[in-house]
């Protein structure tokens, strides 16, 4: 079934628009939540949490795209349920790694306290990110984004893992001076 | 900053980014990954599927002495060096694309396809004389073949080349344009490309340059920058003979043209004593406004030059429509959503270039808006202007679907058009991008296709508003194209995008 009609259901608060979106975007969500957690019974409970918020959010949100809509929302919910899990201990998860690897190239600096700033970061990473070539934004997209491993991109686009590896250096590099540039980092 | 708000600010990217990363990279993102490291890979366009129209037309500069042997280095001229085995290439600029609103979607503001189209109307219709000479040059004596064309790709080009002559060579082709500077033209082309463009996800209308410099040339970066900026083009410069060159050449020219184009460009290679090539690309992808129904396309015979053949054709009942009666020939126009689409069918017993010849279908082509405002305003039953009579009926259109494509040498064409001395090793100026002297352009030519079937092309709502009749037609005629025939695709303000002579559909 098209978005369109599901989202229509959500503005019907039609509680079938639940059971067609979890059918539709289940398994997707599910990826995302299990790169981010370790554990799939979270990674399940993240999916329940999506769904709920996406009925308290349609409407009068009425998203583009429902896969990114519910993507952008299992990947928050499941960055604070890994947050709250590793104040106790760390490692392991792709989401970790990710972590790991941004941090390397930045600068420990001033941090975007505000809503309003932390959009406009995202604006700004957005405008950075256009300027990477097509294939070398969505390298980067799909590694910081639907983490997928280093394999995993080399298999998708056809390159070695170690020149997939190179791009993502690169591309940290780039989005790091261009952050620096903007003076969101020192 | 903590890595933790990066992350967080990822997660909120724009929606058209996390889009494109979530589909299957296309086999040219692939080459592009394949390729990073040793060139910069440029951010083309997504190859569209293939639907309708495409054009492309390259130009090189040749340099016609001194090879390898560049004139002295200046300050404004970017730095020639020396021949790398490696032959690597360089992406030195890549434009960004306006990004249109999906169509009904309702946002605050104007949107921007909006500014683009009010600032570029009238001045399409400065152009439309030289749309018209452009059309009946390269379209006329086609000796039973098909042609076809694109007017406004051939105007982007020629702007380009503009950009890059000095002296008389520039004033001779600003004359041939009837414009009197190149800020003037620089305007202009910027307006008429903001009013084709368009690409809202769905329709498509992507008109794209680029700028091929040799490593031994020293160009001048000024110039370079402004057809980047102002023409919207991918500037790269590279080892010109080179395999590593050519294919990043053809990369783009089939990226830009959605893959339509995929064995002509096949056959595209700089030489190495070039110094220099353009390219113009456009690319079109639109819907009818009303589709025909498949389940009516049937096998008929087409009365073609060489004789009769058996094609699908489309078939569509209009019970409230207009068709148009000229001196030689009938005319009937379809809206596609980027514009209409005209199918101009000559009388029995006359060919399509007798019909070009009429004067009256020649006037059409150079005051297009007028004819059509002229007849199709108001409800009369019929109505009269300069020639042509336009007749409420009920029309029963039948059409071939079509998949024709043409390439052809554009030199003969400029240069009756008056553009000459850019051709000429004595006297060519093209100061303007290089302070070599001895350069010309050694070749100009232009390769098209046309694609047309039951979901094809749709209109501009401003044309299909004007043809509302508020009255029952009496008239009904069944036009049946199965002859040779003339198309004439266009955009926004009835921008001639594309133009074909159909023998063999």
């Amino acid at each position: 079934m098209e978005d369109k009609r599901i989202i229509d259901l959500f503005w019907e608060r039609n509680e079938d628009a639940v059971a067609l979106a979890q059918a539709a975007y289940g398994p997707y969500c599910l990826s995302i939540a299990r790169r981010v957690l370790r554990d799939d019974e979270d990674a399940e409970e993240c999916v329940n949490d999506v769904l709920l918020a996406a009925w308290n959010r349609i409407p009068p949100a009425r998203p583009d795209s429902l896969a990114n809509f519910l993507g952008r929302i299992v990947r928050n919910i499941a960055i604070d349920r890994l947050r709250k899990e590793t104040a106790a201990k760390r490692g392991g998860s792709e989401a970790e790694i990710a972590l790991e690897e941004l941090e390397e190239t930045l600068t420990a600096a001033g941090t975007p306290e505000s809503v309003l700033e932390q959009k406009e970061l995202s604006a700004a990473v957005s405008g950075i990110l256009r300027s990477f070539s097509q294939a070398e934004r969505n390298i980067f997209i799909r590694r910081y984004w639907f983490l997928d491993t280093v394999p995993e991109i080399a298999a998708r686009y056809g390159i070695s893992a170690g020149k997939t590896a190179m791009i993502l250096s690169r591309g940290r590099k780039k989005l790091a001076a261009a952050l620096k540039k903007k003076e969101w980092i020192e | 900053m903590k890595s933790e708000k990066l992350m967080d600010a990822i997660t909120n990217i724009d929606e058209d980014l996390l889009e494109e990363a979530r589909k299957e990279p296309s086999e040219g993102e692939k080459k592009a990954a394949q390729r990073s490291g040793q060139i910069l890979s440029p951010s083309f366009l997504r190859a569209a599927c293939a639907v309708l129209v495409v054009g492309i037309l390259t130009g090189a500069v040749l340099w016609a002495g001194h090879r390898n042997d560049p004139a002295g280095h200046t300050e404004q001229t970017g730095s020639a060096v020396a021949a790398d085995p490696a032959q690597k290439a360089a992406v030195l600029a890549e434009p960004v694309f306006p990004q249109d609103w999906p169509e009904g979607e309702i946002r605050e503001g104007e949107p921007p396809i909006h500014a683009r189209r009010t600032a570029g109307y009238e001045v399409a219709e400065l152009y439309r004389s030289y749309f018209a000479d452009m059309m009946l040059l390269l379209l006329s004596g086609e000796n039973g073949e098909n042609r076809v064309m694109s007017p406004v790709n051939i105007f982007m080009a020629t702007a380009m080349l503009v950009e890059m002559t000095g002296g008389e060579t520039r004033q001779e082709i600003l004359n041939a344009l009837n414009v009197r500077s190149l800020s003037e033209l620089r305007d202009q082309a910027a307006r008429i490309w903001g009013l084709c463009y368009r690409d809202d996800g769905q329709e498509k209308l992507v008109l794209g340059n680029s700028l091929w410099l040799s490593n031994h040339l020293n160009y001048r970066e000024s110039t370079a920058k402004h057809l980047a900026e102002e023409y919207y083009a991918s500037v790269f410069r590279g080892e010109m003979g080179s395999e590593a060159y050519d294919s990043l050449f053809r990369d783009w020219l089939n990226q830009m043209t959605g893959g339509l184009l995929t064995e002509q460009v096949s056959k595209e290679k700089f030489s190495s004593d070039e110094l220099l090539a353009f390219a113009s690309t456009v690319f079109l992808q639109t819907r009818w406004q009303q589709e025909f129904d498949a389940e009516l396309t049937a096998e008929g015979l087409f009365h073609g030059a060489d004789g009769d053949r058996s094609v699908p054709f489309m078939h569509r009942d209009m019970a409230a429509d207009f068709y148009f009666k000229g001196d030689i020939f009938t005319m009937i126009y379809l809206s596609s959503r980027q514009g209409p689409v005209f199918f101009f069918l000559p009388d029995e017993g006359f060919g399509v270039d007798e019909m070009m010849q009429s004067q009256v279908f020649r006037d059409f082509l150079a005051y297009t808006n007028d004819y059509v405002m002229n007849l199709t305003d108001g409800f009369e039953k019929t109505k009269e202007y300069k020639g042509m009579t336009s007749v409420a009926a009920r029309v029963n259109l039948t059409v071939p679907k079509l998949d024709i494509d043409a390439s052809q040498k554009l030199e003969e064409s400029l240069q009756k058009l008056g553009i000459r001395k850019c051709f000429s090793a004595a006297e060519a100026d093209f100061t303007s991008i290089t302070d070599v002297s001895g350069v010309y352009l050694s070749r100009i030519e232009q390769s098209s296709r046309l694609l047309m079937d039951e979901s094809g092309i749709s209109a501009a709502s401003y044309v299909v508003g004007a043809l509302a009749g508020g009255y029952p037609p009496e008239d009904e005629i069944d036009l049946v194209i199965d002859r040779p025939f003339f198309l004439l695709v266009t955009g926004a303000g009835n921008v001639p995008l594309f133009a074909a002579v159909v023998n063999e559909p």
